[in-house]
């Protein structure tokens, strides 16, 4: 269980970074006492992350579009209809030239039209279990975005993609996770991640993901 | 809340989402166009659906067969066929008994406007043609507006902003008791009218012919004298425009706000008035500018080549 200032700052902020917790409390372990850890179909519970070159990733990932390239913000899954809410990241060997970047919804779409963020809407860029469906950009209190996996239905889902694109990267914070066993937890449906550029010569790094449900 | 690929395909959610797509395409339409009207009668259908599913997708499936309410339990689809929803009518009915805001006025609307769309599928009647949108405009948004405060969303959510203000004068208009008391007004203008001479009448009528110019309005007929009449309006929604080499033709959907006959002298001002005594139906106002006028181009601008001034150069 975290503790209620970390709650709290997962509620306001969309994140908090837990610190360095016990490398021999291991990470689904870790995540049962935090939250309840979601199972999702085609995904392990706990999956080991690291850079990988294009030509060594299939395209429907993001290594096989960006490679070790800068991963653009994005929603973890913004193209189910009701992505993970809560994504625990830790790391198991450290590159401190290698920065997760997070940027809250809240500060983005700040300056736009109310009318954009209620009706822009999208659909998946693939079939989902054979179908297509459409998804509004902000479904109650989920808010989703990906500029590759998603694909705008309508005018406003257009000028949504263009404001992205164009993204102000002061609203971006860089997190190093330079140390074993730090560990953050990202409200997915408030806050947007992504990933530095890798060096070729110095790409070395594991994280660990899990996804969890609800927060204890 | 945990985690879901893709929603059930009579989950209130997708088909409210849906909704707001069939209502994009209903609005991009003109308003005296068949398509605005049909897109409508799909925008209903679907948002009464989804005020049902609010409570279950399972309310939605045909009992008839015990694999529609699997399938409405979010489980595979069993047998053959491909899962069977509810009749619309049925539809209704659970709709009217669940949800006290849906009253029995928007019931039989939402009847009557179905059927005019089941006819147009499933027949070689054209219901959608010349069909005026005061005779179901406001009734239809009044309706939409009842079935998305149900599902939690409004008419800016599915219409958009500035189309669900147009919506709400049309409600207004419609609920406008008061506003029919322009009747009486008409009444008062048929006895002047008929105590003029035969001479007067034809004399006056045919003036009226020449000044209800539709440059200056949309030509109506008077509902106390039958002369020639003119409506003017205020613009709803963003104009179609299309351009060609020759000329940039500008259609804009215009709601009436002001009604004036030049034979009785009748003038009506307000919407709801407007709407109360049948002339309330949105026109089209079709504006035509050169193409050259249209993109400001200065005369002498280098780029059109245009021949020098001269009145006889040979």
């Amino acid at each position: 269980m975290i503790s209620k200032h970390l709650r709290e700052q997962i509620n306001i902020r969309g994140f908090a970074d837990l610190g360095i917790i016990d490398e021999t409390l291991d990470t689904p372990k870790l995540a049962n006492l935090i939250g309840i850890l979601e199972k999702l179909p085609g995904y392990q519970k706990v999956q080991g992350i690291v850079p990988k070159r294009e030509e060594q990733s299939s395209k429907s990932s993001y290594s096989g579009n960006f490679g070790l390239g800068e991963f653009p913000l994005h929603t973890d899954l913004a193209h189910w209809h009701i992505p993970p809410r809560f994504i625990l990241i830790r790391c198991i060997v450290p590159n401190p030239s290698i920065f997760t970047h997070i940027a809250s919804f809240s500060a983005l779409i700040n300056d736009l039209p109310s009318n954009i963020i209620s009706r822009a809407m999208f659909t998946q860029r693939r079939p989902i279990n054979k179908r297509k469906f459409l998804m509004k950009f902000k479904q109650g209190n989920i808010y989703r975005w990906d500029s590759i996996f998603l694909l705008p239905t309508n005018a406003e889902g257009s000028y949504l993609f263009k404001v992205f694109n164009d993204l102000n990267s002061k609203h971006v914070m860089k997190i190093s996770l330079s140390e074993v066993g730090r560990t953050i937890i990202l409200d997915n449906w408030k806050m947007l991640h992504g990933r530095s550029e890798c060096d070729a010569l110095n790409c070395h790094r594991l994280i660990e993901r899990a996804y969890l449900s609800e927060l204890f | 809340m945990s985690s879901e690929k893709s929603p059930h395909i009579w989950s209130s959610d997708s088909l409210a989402n849906k909704c707001q797509r069939y209502a994009e395409n209903m609005l991009k339409e003109d308003r005296e166009s068949w398509l605005f009207a049909f897109w409508s009668s799909l925008v209903l259908e679907l948002l009464l659906r989804s005020a049902l599913s609010k409570i279950s997708p399972v309310f939605l499936a045909d009992e008839k067969k015990w694999e529609n309410l699997y399938f409405a339990l979010q489980h595979e689809q069993r047998g053959g066929k491909p899962p069977k929803s509810l009749a619309i009518t049925t539809v209704l009915d659970r709709v009217e008994s669940l949800y006290d805001s849906f009253t029995r006025e928007m019931k039989n609307f939402s009847i009557v406007h179905i059927e005019r769309r089941n006819s147009e599928l499933h027949s070689g009647d054209l219901p959608f043609d010349k069909l005026g949108t005061s005779t179901w405009l406001p009734q239809f948004y009044h309706t939409c507006k009842t079935l998305l405060k149900i599902i939690d969303r409004d008419l800016d959510d599915i219409f958009g902003q500035e189309e669900s203000q147009t919506a709400e004068k049309l409600i207004s208009a419609n609920n406008d008791k008061k506003a029919k008391e322009v009747m009486r007004t008409i009444i008062l203008k048929k006895q002047e009218w008929s105590e003029k001479t035969e001479q007067e009448r034809s004399q006056l009528a045919e003036q009226a012919k020449t000044l209800a110019n539709r440059g200056e309005g949309h030509r109506v007929i008077c509902p106390a004298c039958g002369s020639s009449a003119l409506l003017t309006g205020s613009k709803i929604g963003s104009p179609n425009i299309t351009i060609s080499d020759v000329e940039v033709i500008e259609k804009q959907s215009m709601l009436p706000t002001s009604f004036k006959c030049t034979a009785c002298l009748m003038m009506i001002t307000g919407f709801s008035k407007l709407h109360a005594c049948g002339l309330g139906d949105s026109y089209t106002q079709t504006l035509r500018t050169d193409t050259f006028e249209y993109f400001g181009y200065e005369e002498d601008h280098p780029s059109m080549y245009f021949d020098e001034d001269n009145n006889e150069r040979y």
